[in-house]
């Protein structure tokens, strides 16, 4: 008690620790960063315009076998997540917002409504995910936004003509079609949806390449069946109320629309027209196997999906994806198209 | 009860009376902000939660408004597609002549996303047109269906039906889609004649999905639709709820009025607004648990109570470092202040810390000072009082005396002794000059010495040589000093005591000598003595007066000076034994010329 | 003594108050970061080769992934019921890092040959399976023989198994098979892969005279309705599973009854019960409910809730 202590005061250690702990603290608030996982899984976003469309569906399924295939011979992991759009552009968009969300590596997009891909390619270029297209084709002002945006199909055009050239070619080989012998070829067209490059192009095509083969033609009626089977031959019902057997030749921009009017013609129990398609899905590939349908083009499912996959590896392997695959305008893959007849059927449908 | 309370009181007043004033201070303090922040924070998260949930409560019915408006919009526009069939393209035309199908067609085409197929049955049922589908299946009984039937009830309504597959269309895609059935009755012409049928708009499930999809309500709230029986329309977790993997309220729901309510459904509390949809009688119904309402409440919580916890860590800090700045200079100042109760003189008084303490401090310190010197004041007068105390008694000394020398004088005169009365008047004048000696009381001893002689020669004429007196000084003592007047009083009671009674020549002898740095005077005589018990006892202070003849008071009175002025070695002995004479040894500093001067000083302030 | 009292009680006060401050702080990023685990990695592996015989189920199974946090990887076999495959896409799958699998086995008798990897088994249980999401395949077989019984007009049953390595099919076709016997109907069971039932059923109806024909899979009915519908068979047919050909199937009455469950619950209760499997949480997996369907119950407000996915 004697002693006079310089009481309360810490030493100089334990003061500086009590301050620098404090201050130290404060900025821990925010969270920290998570753990990164090992990377070695290759995330595929795949967003599909309507699994109820067989071509699409086609395409989806080759691409999971494909990837499947590259799993089992190299160490890359493929997780391929496929959401159907159901013809929904807000679904899709929820869907790449989905994709993005979970880290995925690469999307794959099949747009409902192709005049929505810039939405898309900015959310993507946000994200820095690279941004393939397949099958609808944007327009090439919306493809240019970003570098990393390609588009993987077929060149609507091509698909139009060949199936023109079909028609063309049994147009002067059978003079049987033309059943009221007038010379001139009376068909019937089945669009597929309003505004898709595709329906456009190729109804466009079909008939160029005939008129320019030198027939005359006469288009009796055309109408859009949204690449639907159930709709084409509702409408080709309707047609067959008002042209009965005055159709010679049914051009469908699809094979599920082709599939849909011969339906329509078994169903009146008429004789059947020349029908020709286009994709050649295993439905319509079976059809000209049994005959009922005439032609189809071959568009090539598996070709997309090979492509596909090969641009993605060549993505994220870090690789000039040119090396890889044949890239035009640094955007765009073409597949090529194949006619299908009954002549050549063997090539497509080894199981006839 | 209340005697607890006092009692835990009285012990925290004891105990707040123990404490240390730093203790006292930051302990208070913390005390108090603790108390405050605490209140603060749960009056804050009370009114917070309070606030949260009205908050969450605005935000649904205005997030359930929205979507009841959409919906309401969304439905409107379905039931304009109805109505625009029934009044565009049925109600002008003759079946037996026109074709409804474009109509039909185009109507759908334009709704394209929002529609699964647009139908027309006559009353039989029979199918009249529809898009875009037209293949009836063969198991389709459309007269017999909940939509068919409704319509021909009430002709004057539009109909909504409860979610169902459609099954009426041959589909070769083998869809079987999910729709809401919008059925009216319309009135048919054919060649003329009017008959009934129903018009069948069926909505795609999408179309309602995506009204009320993507609707955020806080806290992982959902929103359903039901319809006025309760039936589910759309629900988040409709599938799961279907195949009984999942289970909601919403049959209860259904009796609901509109506004807020709480539910409580597999044991979670929830609070669930309602609000019902114009026409259809459909019921939105919002979902939103109250655990946790208001965010991350546990979150929230955390860092309110870190924050709480941090700023009392601060005070309590601050406090400790207040309080100590306080009361250090205190406890300083208090163990200066003891030390100063110990006796320590040259103790320093801290003069620090707060205004207050500071001032405090230089308070005592000047306090210390003046009571040093108020103290130094109290001394002097004591001194002084004592002084004129034996100056008295010196006075009392010199009356007596002088009377009896005067009376011998006049009684010599009056004998004729002239010589005699010469001799005494001159020892008396001498022996007066000495005792002044000029006020002060220390003389040299050889004065003392000739002062003692004097009043010897004094007595010896009074009492006719009864004694002889031997004064001798040792060499040694030469220019030494005494106190004035310390022998001639013993030597007053050695003739009183020791030779008034005594037979025979009495020899009265006065020597001064030096022991060590002391000097010892003694006076001895022959007389009667005393018992040693009673010589001791002559100088006790306790000793009542007992005047006897002489005045033992005068001896007494050479002791004291001498201790007061000396200290308390210093002072008498009296050695005696009866019939063998008595001994008074004065013992006295041995003062030279230099030593005396302290004690001069004193004596003359 | 007392200071040095003071001073320690001081220190103590703040070095507690201090900690509570940090452990606070701390305290939130602890749960966050125990909650943001990285998804289950889930591997469903089937043994038919056409996914779409499933894509009702695969729905379910992405609705509980998507509540879950799972990562869904789906597999097919080249060719259905190739155990020998299926063993293997196991194995890889369990190297390439799958927290957890789904099997649907092809054959029961070959043990899941996973170390330490849960697997929830769908259709048939298997050895090693930590829990099994099927119908209860016994009452299942016995309840599809009664529906046939009552159609029974005196001719033989032909039983078909499809799938002889499968357990679930098997007890299926048992249970039938004993219910027919028992009720005094002469039963002919036949073995043939998927893949070739539209070559030998012809046939196989000859041999037996056979009235009444039952399969046990869904692949397995949906070949032989649409071998019915194609020729134009008079035989009535009886089956299992509900896709939506089948219901198309069942609707035309090509199909007499199936024996159906909800293929949605049952992919949602696999994954939710392999994610619990995958955190070691305990699981129990009752036997789906199942009904016998005739195509005119198949718009029963139930049966459409339970056959028919909304898909949101």
């Amino acid at each position: 008690m004697n002693r006079i202590t310089r009481s309360y005061s810490f030493p100089l250690p334990i003061r500086l620790l009590l301050l620098t702990l404090a201050v130290a603290v404060l900025p821990l608030l925010p969270g920290c960063g998570r753990g990164q996982e090992e990377e070695s899984t290759l995330r595929i976003g795949v967003a599909l315009y309507t699994q109820d469309d067989t071509f699409i569906a086609t395409i989806a399924q080759e691409l999971e076998r494909m990837a499947q295939e590259e799993e089992a011979e190299g160490e890359i992991k493929i997780n391929l997540s496929i959401a159907d759009g159901r013809s929904n552009q807000t679904t899709q968009l929820d869907q790449v917002d989905q994709f993005i969300s979970r880290g995925c590596d690469v999307m794959c997009v099949n747009i409902v409504d192709r005049t929505a891909a810039a939405v898309l390619i900015d959310k993507a270029e946000e994200a820095d995910i690279p941004l393939i297209f397949f099958n609808r084709q944007p327009v090439l002002e919306d493809i240019q936004r970003w570098e990393k945006t390609y588009y993987v199909g077929a060149r609507a055009e091509e698909g139009g003509v060949l199936q023109g050239q079909i028609v063309v070619d049994a147009w002067l080989s059978n003079p049987d079609l033309d059943r009221n012998g007038d010379g001139v070829l009376q068909y019937v067209m089945l669009e597929g949806e309003p505004g898709h490059q595709d329906a456009m192009l190729r109804t466009e095509y079909a008939v160029k390449t005939l008129t320019q083969a030198g027939i005359e033609v006469e288009k009796l009626v055309s109408g859009t069946a949204n690449w639907k089977r159930g709709q084409a031959m509702t409408k080709t019902l309707q047609w067959l109320d008002e042209f009965g057997d005055g159709i010679e030749v049914v051009f469908a921009n699809n094979d599920d629309m082709a599939l849909g009017a011969i339906d329509a013609f078994l169903e009146t129990g008429r004789s059947l027209p020349l029908v020709v398609g286009v994709d050649a899905t295993t439905p319509a590939l079976e059809a000209v196997a049994d005959g009922t349908l005439y032609g189809t083009v071959h568009n090539d499912a598996g070709g997309i999906s090979r492509a596909m996959l090969d641009l993605i590896l060549a993505l994220t392997s870090g690789e000039d994806p040119a090396q890889r695959v044949e890239l035009e305008e640094e955007h765009y893959i073409w597949l090529p198209y194949q006619q299908v007849t009954g002549s050549n059927l063997e090539d497509f449908y080894p199981g006839a | 009860m209340g005697s607890f309370v006092k009692g835990f009181a009285g012990r925290m007043a004891r105990r707040y009376g123990k404490m240390s004033i730093q203790m006292v201070i930051s302990l208070s303090f913390t005390a108090v902000a603790v108390v405050g922040m605490v209140f603060m924070g749960l009056s804050l998260s009370w009114r917070f939660s309070a606030g949260a949930e009205m908050l969450v409560e605005d935000n649904s019915q205005r997030v359930l408004s929205q979507v009841n408006m959409n919906l309401d919009s969304y439905l409107r526009r379905m039931m304009r597609v109805s109505d625009t069939v029934y009044y565009r393209v049925i109600k002008d035309a003759d079946l037996a002549q026109d074709d409804l199908m474009p109509g039909l067609e185009l109507l759908y085409e334009e709704n394209r996303d929002d529609l699964v197929s647009i139908a027309l049955f006559n009353g039989e049922g029979e199918l009249v047109a529809a898009s875009p589908l037209s293949g009836l299946k063969a198991s389709a009984v459309p007269q017999e269906s909940l939509w068919f039937q409704a319509a021909m009830e009430k002709m004057e309504n539009l109909h909504f039906s409860a979610p169902h597959i459609q099954n009426i269309f041959e589909d070769p895609d083998y869809r079987y889609q999910w729709v809401v059935s919008l059925s009216r009755y319309v009135q048919l012409t054919r060649e003329g004649s009017t008959e009934s049928g129903v018009l069948l708009v069926d909505m795609s499930f999408a179309g309602i999905e995506q009204v009320c999809r993507d609707v955020e309500l806080s806290n992982d709230g959902y929103l359903y639709l039901i319809d006025a029986s309760g039936e589910l329309i759309y629900h988040p977790k409709q599938q799961l709820i279907y195949a009984g993997l999942w289970e909601e309220n919403n049959l209860a729901a259904a009796g609901y009025r509109d506004g807020v309510h709480g539910e409580t459904f597999q044991n979670e509390n929830r609070q669930v607004i309602v609000k019902t949809v114009g026409y259809t009688g459909w019921k939105l119904v919002g979902v939103v648990p109250r655990e946790g309402l208001g965010g991350d409440v546990r979150q929230t919580f955390l860092f309110g109570l870190s924050l709480l916890l941090f700023s009392v860590f601060l005070m309590a800090f601050l406090n400790f470092r207040i309080s100590a700045h306080i009361s250090d200079p205190i406890r300083r100042l208090e163990q200066a202040i003891k030390e100063l109760e110990a006796g320590r003189e040259d103790v320093e008084i801290p003069q620090e810390g707060c205004y207050e303490v500071q001032r405090l401090g230089h308070s005592i310190s000047s306090m210390v000072s003046t009571m040093r010197h108020l103290m130094n004041d109290i001394i002097q007068q004591e001194r002084q009082k004592r002084r004129s105390e034996l100056e008295v008694l010196q006075s009392q000394i010199n009356p007596h005396f002088l009377y009896n020398t005067l009376d011998s004088v006049i009684w010599m005169t009056e004998a004729g002794r002239y010589e005699e009365a010469i001799q005494m008047v001159t020892s008396l004048a001498r022996l007066f000059r000495i005792s002044l000696s000029r006020g002060r009381s220390v003389i040299p001893l050889a004065d003392e010495l000739e002062h003692a002689r004097n009043y010897m020669n004094i007595q010896q004429i009074r009492y006719k040589n009864k004694f002889t007196t031997q004064i001798t000084a040792q060499p040694e003592t030469e220019g030494l000093f005494t106190l004035k007047l310390i022998v001639q009083p013993i030597l007053e009671n050695a003739i009183y005591h020791g030779m008034t009674c005594a037979e025979g020549d009495g020899i009265i002898s006065v020597t001064a000598r030096r022991e060590g740095d002391d000097l010892l005077i003694e006076v001895t005589d022959n007389g009667i003595g005393m018992r040693p018990e009673v010589a001791a006892s002559l100088l006790d202070d306790d000793r009542p007066d007992v005047r006897t003849t002489g005045s033992g008071i005068g001896v007494r009175n050479v002791h004291q000076r001498i201790r007061l002025t000396f200290g308390p070695e210093y002072g008498l002995t009296i050695l005696s034994e009866p019939d063998e004479g008595t001994t008074v040894r004065i013992r006295l500093p041995a003062l030279d010329e230099a030593g005396v001067a302290p004690y001069e000083r004193e004596e003359t302030p | 003594m007392r200071q040095k009292r003071n001073v320690v009680i001081q220190l103590t006060i703040l070095v507690a108050l201090g900690t509570a401050v940090i452990l606070t702080l701390v305290l939130p990023q602890l749960t966050i970061t125990r909650t943001s685990t990285p998804p289950v990695e889930l591997s469903v592996i089937l043994r038919d080769s056409d996914s779409t015989l499933w894509s009702n189920a695969r729905l379910g199974m992405e609705q509980a992934a998507g509540e879950l946090r799972a990562e869904l990887r789906f597999l097919t076999l080249s060719s259905a019921n190739d155990s020998a495959e299926q063993a293997d896409l196991i194995a890889r799958e369990a190297e390439g890092g799958a927290d957890v699998m789904v099997v649907v086995p092809a054959d029961s008798g070959q043990p899941l040959a996973t170390e330490q990897l849960p697997v929830v088994t769908m259709e048939s249980w298997a050895e090693g399976a930590a829990v099994t999401v099927s119908p209860d395949n016994e009452a299942l077989g016995q309840e599809l023989a009664q529906c046939a019984l009552e159609d029974w007009a005196g001719s033989p049953v032909l039983l078909i198994q499809t799938a002889p390595a499968s357990a679930g099919v098997s007890q299926r076709l048992a249970a039938a098979r004993q219910t027919l016997e028992e009720a005094g109907v002469l039963v002919e069971a036949a073995e043939c892969p998927v893949e070739e039932l539209v070559s030998v059923l012809p046939d196989l109806l000859k041999q037996t005279g056979a009235g009444q024909v039952m399969v046990f899979e869904p692949a397995a009915t949906q070949r032989a309705a649409e071998y019915k519908e194609n020729v134009g068979l008079s035989q009535m047919l009886y089956g299992v599973g509900v896709t939506s050909r089948i219901a198309a199937y069942l609707e035309r009455e090509t199909v007499t009854a199936v024996a159906a469950w909800s293929d949605f619950a049952a992919g949602y209760l696999a994954v939710e019960g392999a994610v619990h499997a995958a955190q070691r949480k305990p699981y129990q997996a009752d036997p789906l409910p199942f009904t016998v369907l005739r195509g005119e119950d198949i718009y029963e407000p139930d049966n459409q809730k339970l056959l028919f996915p909304v898909t949101n």
